[in-house]
C-alpha cells in the first residue's frame, strides 16, 4: 500500500455516501519499485524513434497530465495527431483507455503510442535495444522482473507508475468526505445544478466520467453542425465496426478539466464555458442561464485534486 | 550354489524395479486433480461474476441517481477470469473438441454480454435524462405557444406528449414508427417558427425522438440481461467438463485395476523368489530377508490402500459443486425469502411444541369429563381435576398461550414479506403493465390508499365508504394510477390550504348502471377559471418543479379509455370533489373484446 498525494484534511462532518460522485481513494496498492522504474520510463525519450519524445511530452504532469493548450499533440517529425491528448491523472480509474476505449488496461494503452507513426513512431525491438544500452536499466529491470527488459515489463512498469497518478483531496472530495466548508456557495450550487440538469447521468462515479460510452450528439447532431468528419470522429465504431457505435466515445472524466483545455476528442472547445455550452446543446438538448453555467464551471474546477508530480 | 543365488537376486532386483516402475507409471497420469479443480474453479468464477454483473446492472436500473462505477467495476474481474480460462488446459490441443467448442461458445456469450451492458449503460443514461426533461420541455413549449397565441400545433404537441408517455409504458414497433414519423415531420419544420417557439419545439421533439428511438433498445438489453442463456452456457460447459472428467477417471480406474493385478502377480513371484533365496541364504544373510519382508509389508500396505481407494471412489464432490452454478439470481431470491421463512419456521416449531401440551390438556379434560359423568368416587374426580389443573397451569406458565397472537402476527408478517418479494418480482417481470382484466374496485382503492399513504402527512385522514360493486373490466394498474393521482392532488390541496386536520374521503356508489368513484378533500379548492382548465396538460397551480400538470390529464385520458368520464366540483377555501364514472353496462362489450 502506497500513500499518494496529500493526507486528507481531518474533519468532523459526516461523509456524503449516497452521491452519484464518490471521492478518489487516498491510497493505492502498487509495487513502488515498479512505479519508480515506470516513472523513469515515462520521462524517457528512448521510447521514441528519434529519441525526442517521451510519454511526458504529451502528458505534462505539471499541468494536469494532458497536452495543455494544444488541440492535437505533436509527435514524430512534427506530425500532428488526430485526437486530443487526455490526462493521465486518475486514468487507472477509467473503465477503458483511449477515447474509443480500445485498450482494456493501462498496459495495453502504454503499448500503442510507442509504435503509432504520428506519436513516438518507434519499433519495440529498437526501444528494447536502447533500453539495454542504458547503464542502469538492465540492472533495475533485473531486480524487479526475472526476465529483464521486455516489452511486457516496460508496459507494466509504466502502467504501475500511472496507477500512482491519483489526484486526490480536491475541494469537492473534501466536501464529500464531510468538510462542508471545502466548497464555496457557488460551487455547491454548481453541483446541485450539475445534478438537476442531468450532467451526472454520464459524468458520474469516482472519476466524474470514464465509466461508460456515450454517443456524442445524444440529442442534437454535433458532427453535422461541426462538419468535416474525420476517422477519429467515428469513435468506438473504429473498434467494433458496429454502426450503433458511430460517434460513440468514452465519457471523459471531468476530474482535471480545470487544467486540460482545450476540450473534447477534437479539441475544438477552447474554454470550459465553450465545452459546457456545447454539452447543453448537443448532449442535454436544453438551455440554461449563464449564471447556472458559471456555477457548474466553478463546481467542475473544484473536482481537480492534487498530486506531488504537479509540484515537482 | 552361489551362481543360483546370484540369478535369484538378479531376478528379484528386476522384479522390484518392475513393480516400482509400474506403480510410478500408473499413478502419474491420474494426478490431474489440481488441474481439474483449477479449471472448474475458473468456470465457476466467471459464472458467479456473470450473475453478479447482471444483478448489479439491473439494480442500477432500479436505483434512482445510481452511478455505474460498480457495473463498470466488473470489467477487470471478468477480463481476468476470461484470460484464466483462455490460457487454461481446457484450450490445450489435447482437450476434447466438444469441451473446446462449449468453452469458446461461453466466452463468446460473455463477450456479447459486455456489449449488451455497454449499450444498456449508454441508453439508460440518456433515457433517464430525457424522461425527466420531456415534461419540462413540453411545459415550456406549450407556454411559448400560448403566449404566441399559437393553438394550431398545441393540440398536436399535447397528443405527441401523451403518445410518447404511453409508448414508454407500452413500447411497440408500430407506435414507435408512427411517433418517429410525426416527430420528424414537426422537427423538419422547426425553422419556420420564430425563435421563441423554434427553440422549445426543437428541444421537445429532440427529446421525444431520443426516447422513442432508445426505449426499445434499452428494454431489449434488459431483457437480454435477464435471459439465462449465458448462465446456461456456463452450466453446460461445467457439466460436460465433469462428464469428460468422469469418463477419464473411469478409464484410469480400469487401468489402475489392471496394473494392480499385474503388480500382484509380480509380487507373488517376488515373494516366492524371496523365500527361495532365504532358503539358500538361511544363516549367512538373515538381515537381508528381514529387510525384504519389511519392504514387502510396506508394499502390501500401499496396495491395500490403493484397493481401498479404488473400491470406494471418494464421492464426487464436484457433483455438489455443479449445483451452485444454477441461477445465482434464484439464489439471491432464495436468500430474500429465506429470512421470513426462517421465522415462519421458528414460530411453527413453537406452535408445534405447544400443541403437545394442548393435546395432553385435551386428554385430561376428556378423562375428567368421563370420570365426572360416572362420578362414583368423588376422590377420583378430585384427583382428576387436580391433574387437569396441573396440566393447565403448566400450559399457563409456559406463556405459550399469551404469545399466540404475537406468534400469529409474526407469521403473518413473514408471509406478507414473501408476498411483497413475489410482487416485486412480478412487477419487474410484467411486461405489459396496463393489461386488462376483471378487478374489484375496492381492492384497487385499498391499494391506492396504501401506496399514497406513504407520502401524505399523518394529520390527514383518508377514509373510504365503499359500496358493493360488481367487478370491472379494465386495467387495474391504470385505474390505480388514476386513484393515486387524485389522492395526491387532494393531499396537495390540503397542504396548500395549511389545514391542521386534513380529510380525504373516497366513496363509491352505483348510479344508473354506472360506478361512481369520488375523492373529496377539504383542501383549498379552486374557482371556475381554474376548473375549466384543470384537465389541460401542463396546466398546474403548483410551484415549478412540484408538478408537471399532466396528472389530471392522465386521469382524464385513462378514464376516457375505460369509457367513462371525470367530473369535478369545488368551492374555493372549502375543498374539492373529483369523481369519475365507469359504465357498468359496457362490461359485456368489453368481455367479448377480451375473448
Amino acid at each position: 500500500m502506497l500513500c499518494i498525494g496529500y493526507m486528507p484534511t481531518i474533519h468532523a462532518g459526516t461523509p456524503l455516501t449516497n452521491e452519484p460522485i464518490q471521492p478518489i481513494p487516498l491510497t493505492v496498492d502498487v509495487d513502488s519499485a515498479k512505479a519508480t522504474l515506470g516513472r523513469e520510463l515515462f520521462f524517457d525519450t528512448a521510447l521514441s524513434a528519434d529519441g525526442d519524445i517521451s510519454c511526458a511530452s504529451c502528458h505534462n504532469l505539471k499541468e494536469g497530465g494532458a497536452d495543455t493548450g494544444k488541440r492535437y499533440s505533436i509527435g514524430h517529425n512534427g506530425s500532428e495527431g488526430g485526437i486530443n491528448s487526455p490526462t493521465v491523472y486518475n486514468s487507472s480509474l477509467l473503465f477503458r483507455q483511449f477515447w474509443d476505449g480500445r485498450a482494456e488496461t493501462l498496459e495495453d494503452q502504454a503499448d500503442q503510442p510507442v509504435t503509432n507513426p504520428v506519436e513516438m513512431a518507434a519499433r519495440w525491438p529498437d526501444v528494447l535495444a536502447r533500453l539495454y544500452e542504458n547503464p542502469s536499466y538492465p540492472n533495475k529491470f533485473q531486480q524487479i522482473y526475472s526476465d529483464g527488459i521486455t516489452r511486457e515489463n516496460v508496459k507494466n512498469a509504466i502502467a504501475e507508475f500511472e496507477r500512482t497518478l491519483l489526484a486526490t483531496n480536491s475541494p469537492f472530495d473534501q466536501y464529500l468526505r464531510g468538510n462542508e466548508n471545502a466548497l464555496t456557495a457557488k460551487e455547491k450550487k454548481g453541483y446541485e445544478l450539475f445534478k438537476n440538469y442531468g450532467c451526472h447521468s454520464c459524468h458520474q462515479g469516482v472519476n466524474v466520467g470514464g465509466n461508460m460510452f456515450q454517443v456524442f450528439g445524444a440529442i442534437n447532431n454535433y458532427f453535422e453542425e461541426r462538419g468535416n468528419i474525420t476517422k477519429a470522429d467515428l469513435g468506438r465504431f473504429n473498434v467494433t465496426g458496429d454502426s450503433a457505435d458511430k460517434f460513440v466515445f468514452k465519457v471523459p472524466s471531468l476530474r482535471m478539466a480545470k487544467y486540460t483545455a482545450p476540450y473534447f476528442h477534437d479539441g475544438t472547445q477552447k474554454t470550459l464555458l465553450d465545452a459546457v455550452n456545447a454539452m447543453f446543446r448537443y448532449q442535454l438538448g436544453r438551455e440554461a442561464p449563464d449564471s447556472d453555467k458559471e456555477a457548474i464551471i466553478a463546481f467542475i474546477e473544484s473536482l481537480a485534486g492534487e498530486h506531488l508530480e504537479m509540484k515537482k | 550354489m552361489k551362481k543360483l543365488l546370484g540369478v535369484f537376486l538378479l531376478l528379484m532386483i528386476i522384479l522390484i524395479s518392475a513393480i516400482l516402475i509400474r506403480s510410478a507409471l500408473s499413478s502419474a497420469p491420474v494426478n490431474d486433480d489440481d488441474d481439474y479443480a483449477a479449471n472448474a474453479g475458473y468456470i465457476r468464477e466467471l459464472m458467479t461474476l456473470d450473475a453478479a454483473w447482471s444483478l448489479a446492472t439491473l439494480k442500477a436500473y432500479n436505483t434512482p441517481d445510481s452511478n455505474l462505477d460498480q457495473v463498470a467495476g466488473f470489467l477487470p474481474q471478468v477480463r481476468e477470469a476470461r484470460i484464466n480460462l483462455e490460457s487454461s488446459s481446457l484450450t490445450a490441443a489435447e482437450a476434447p473438441s466438444v469441451l473446446k467448442n462449449k468453452l469458446s461458445r461461453y466466452l463468446l456469450l460473455i463477450e456479447g454480454k459486455e456489449v449488451v451492458i455497454e449499450h444498456f449503460k449508454s441508453n439508460f443514461a440518456v433515457i433517464r435524462n430525457s424522461v425527466k426533461y420531456l415534461p419540462l420541455a413540453a411545459q415550456a413549449l406549450t407556454q411559448a405557444l400560448r403566449s404566441a397565441e399559437n393553438v394550431e400545433i398545441n393540440d398536436e404537441i399535447v397528443d405527441l406528449f401523451e403518445r410518447t408517455n404511453s409508448f414508454l409504458r407500452n413500447p411497440d414497433e408500430g407506435t414507435r414508427m408512427r411517433l418517429l414519423i410525426d416527430l420528424s415531420r414537426i422537427h423538419e419544420n422547426v425553422m419556420s417558427y420564430p425563435p421563441d417557439i423554434a427553440n422549445p419545439l426543437s428541444n421537445f421533439t429532440s427529446h421525444a425522438r431520443v426516447l422513442v428511438e432508445r426505449k426499445m433498445k434499452l428494454d431489449d438489453s434488459i431483457e437480454r440481461l435477464a435471459e439465462q442463456n449465458v448462465q446456461q452456457a456456463g452450466e453446460e460447459l461445467l457439466a460436460s467438463y465433469q462428464n469428460y472428467r468422469e469418463d477419464l477417471q473411469a478409464k484410469q480406474q480400469k487401468d489402475r485395476q489392471l496394473t494392480f493385478l499385474i503388480n500382484l502377480g509380480l509380487l507373488a513371484l517376488l515373494i516366492l523368489l524371496g523365500v527361495l533365496s532365504a532358503l539358500f541364504l538361511l544363516v549367512t544373510d538373515f538381515s537381508f530377508s528381514k529387510r525384504l519382508a519389511a519392504e514387502v509389508a510396506a508394499k502390501t500396505e500401499h496396495y491395500e490402500k490403493t484397493i481401498a481407494e479404488v473400491s470406494s471412489p471418494s464421492l464426487d464432490k464436484n457433483l455438489s459443486e455443479s449445483l451452485d452454478g444454477m441461477g445465482r439470481m434464484a439464489a439471491v431470491l432464495a436468500h430474500e425469502i429465506n429470512t421470513p421463512l426462517g421465522y415462519l419456521g421458528g414460530n411453527l416449531q413453537v406452535l408445534y411444541n405447544g400443541m403437545g401440551k394442548i393435546q395432553s390438556l385435551m386428554g385430561e379434560v376428556k378423562a375428567m369429563l368421563e370420570d365426572v359423568a360416572e362420578a362414583t368416587d368423588l376422590e377420583e374426580v378430585g384427583r382428576r381435576i387436580e391433574a387437569f389443573n396441573d396440566v393447565a397451569l403448566g400450559l399457563q406458565e409456559d406463556a405459550m398461550l399469551d404469545e399466540l397472537p404475537e406468534i400469529a402476527e409474526d407469521m403473518q408478517s413473514g408471509i406478507d414479506q414473501i408476498q411483497h418479494i413475489i410482487d416485486d418480482v412480478k412487477d419487474f417481470t410484467r411486461k405489459d403493465r396496463s393489461s386488462s382484466d376483471w378487478f374489484d374496485i375496492r381492492q384497487c382503492i385499498d391499494r391506492a390508499v396504501k401506496m399514497s399513504r406513504a407520502e401524505i402527512p399523518e394529520s390527514t385522514r383518508i377514509d373510504s365508504e365503499l359500496t358493493d360493486a360488481p367487478n370491472i373490466f379494465g386495467s387495474p394498474a391504470e385505474i390505480n394510477q388514476v386513484l393515486i393521482n387524485l389522492i395526491n392532488n387532494a393531499a396537495h390541496a390540503i397542504e396548500d390550504a395549511g389545514r391542521e386536520k386534513g380529510a380525504i374521503r373516497i366513496k363509491t356508489s352505483i348510479e344508473k348502471n354506472q360506478l361512481v368513484v369520488s375523492v373529496r378533500d377539504n383542501g383549498q379548492g379552486f374557482n371556475d377559471d381554474v376548473r375549466r382548465r384543470i384537465f389541460d396538460p401542463f396546466f398546474t397551480t403548483k410551484d415549478v418543479g412540484k408538478g408537471t400538470g399532466v396528472g389530471l390529464a392522465i386521469v382524464r385520458r385513462i378514464v376516457a379509455n375505460h369509457g367513462g368520464k371525470v367530473m369535478v366540483k369545488s368551492i374555493p377555501g372549502k375543498g374539492s370533489n373529483f369523481a369519475f364514472v365507469l359504465p357498468l353496462n359496457s362490461i359485456k362489450n368489453k368481455e367479448t373484446d377480451a375473448v
